[in-house]
């Protein structure tokens, strides 16, 4: 919980301390918002414990079984 | 972005190094050794190899292009350069994530025990993006003052450790059976050391930029030859054996470090002095990231290092349940996946040098 709180304070006051600026480059706006709707739903999904290990799990079984095999293990 | 920064060709070499041995310091030589055994020390020397090809290869036409036509400083971004930032951002956010991890891990089970991941992680978060954040000039000054330091720490290990080393240890030398192994555990390093093509996004900024290449070499070979002494000396102090079930085979090294009697945690003391070493490097990454950003979608703004930075420690957080699924990653995904995208980035990017550089050349002359 604390946690996530901490996230979401600092892109708060990220987006508090430097509105003036992020408010003057559009493009600039539209990928800080992604940036910080991808950390705070990470941030939420830590919070739950949701597991997010298949980021993991789906490039070892690609590339870490791969490279296992090269080196004969 | 700011085209007027300027780093020098000293700080460019000094940021390869640095980028070649900071992390690899830490868990690579387990890994090899659990491959190539003893004959590991063998392993840095084609690792050189591999490093000098790729070097002299993927950047064989920078000197006979001008200052305006290098890659992403020559005004409006080609598709094919588009591509490259692309492929970047993916590379070096998953470069930031495994270093973070590493480094995190490193700290918890040996620094700081009851503290939490996420707390570390922040912490680390804090600094690098405060160093990042500051620009490229500060991290080249930032870095060239501690790698020093680094350089003469791993220097001082043959003074330090000369009388515990025994060369039996490097016994037997190059068997028959020898030679696949070698090349097995070349190829677990190979991504680690082609890492140093961060350096391209900032080749224009390098003055004079012709020098570059040679830099590069400079500084790699200064990383090469630091990982050489700390292979050795792990083979000859600690035996391979040893260190192939050992979580962080550097640390245990310096724990054998023993000066006088007073002096007997001196690997605190160098740990300490080598932790500013691994914050520019992952300085350096978050600046690459933003950097490509920044090109990618033509925007300068500076606040989005905090998100940007917040996001990576998170995912190094979340991507991994626990220690094993790091080193799994840091070592055989990362073997295959970094290696691949290191080579498509490099392969592309001398195509961007071919198709702008002797080709305008001939056409102006003609």
């Amino acid at each position: 919980m604390l946690e996530n709180l901490f996230i979401l304070a600092a892109l708060v006051l990220t987006y508090l301390g430097f509105r003036k600026q992020i408010s003057e480059d559009n493009k600039g706006r539209y990928i800080f918002i992604v940036l910080c709707v991808l950390a705070a739903a990470i941030s939420i999904s830590l919070w739950l414990d949701f597991n997010l290990s298949y980021l993991f799990d789906l490039s070892y079984k690609v590339f870490g079984n791969w490279t296992k095999m090269v080196i004969g293990k | 972005m700011n085209t007027q920064v300027q780093i020098s060709n000293l700080q460019l070499a000094f940021m390869t190094g640095n980028f070649l041995t900071t992390a690899t310091l830490i868990t690579l030589s387990q890994a090899l050794m659990d491959v190539s055994l003893q004959n590991s020390w063998i392993v840095v020397i084609l690792l050189y190899a591999f490093f000098y090809l790729l070097t002299v290869i993927g950047l064989s036409g920078i000197s006979k292009i001008q200052a305006n036509q290098i890659p992403f400083f020559s005004g409006k971004l080609t598709i094919n350069e588009k591509f490259i930032l692309i492929l970047f951002i993916i590379f070096l956010s998953m470069l930031l994530i495994r270093d973070l991890r590493i480094i995190t891990d490193f700290v918890e089970m040996v620094l700081l025990p009851t503290t939490p991941t996420f707390v570390i992680t922040m912490m680390f978060i804090l600094a690098i993006t405060y160093i990042a954040w500051s620009g490229l000039e500060v991290i080249a000054r930032f870095t060239e003052l501690f790698f020093i330091v680094l350089i003469g720490v791993i220097l001082s290990i043959p003074i330090t450790l000369a009388n515990q080393l025994e060369l039996e240890s490097f016994e037997p030398i190059l068997t028959g059976g020898a030679i696949l192994p070698l090349l097995q555990a070349t190829f677990l390093g190979a991504a680690w050391i082609g890492e140093w093509i961060v350096v391209i996004l900032i080749l224009g900024m390098v003055k004079p930029f012709k020098d570059a290449k040679r830099s590069i070499l400079i500084g790699g070979t200064i990383a090469l030859f630091l990982l050489f002494i700390l292979f050795f000396f792990q083979i000859g102090v600690l035996g391979a054996q040893l260190v192939r079930y050992s979580i962080y085979p550097t640390y245990s090294l310096v724990q054998q470090i023993i000066l006088t009697e007073f002096l007997d945690r001196l690997d605190l003391v160098l740990v300490t002095l080598y932790f500013p070493s691994i914050f520019a490097k992952m300085a350096l990454t978050l600046f690459g990231i933003y950097r490509s950003i920044s090109l990618l979608a033509n925007v300068n703004l500076k606040p989005l290092y905090i998100p940007l930075a917040l996001l990576m420690g998170l995912l190094s957080i979340v991507m991994f349940d626990n220690k094993v699924e790091n080193f799994n990653y840091a070592i055989f995904t990362w073997a295959s996946i970094g290696l691949m995208l290191e080579l498509v980035i490099l392969a592309l990017f001398r195509w961007q040098v071919y198709i702008k550089g002797p080709r305008e050349g001939k056409v102006s002359k003609s």
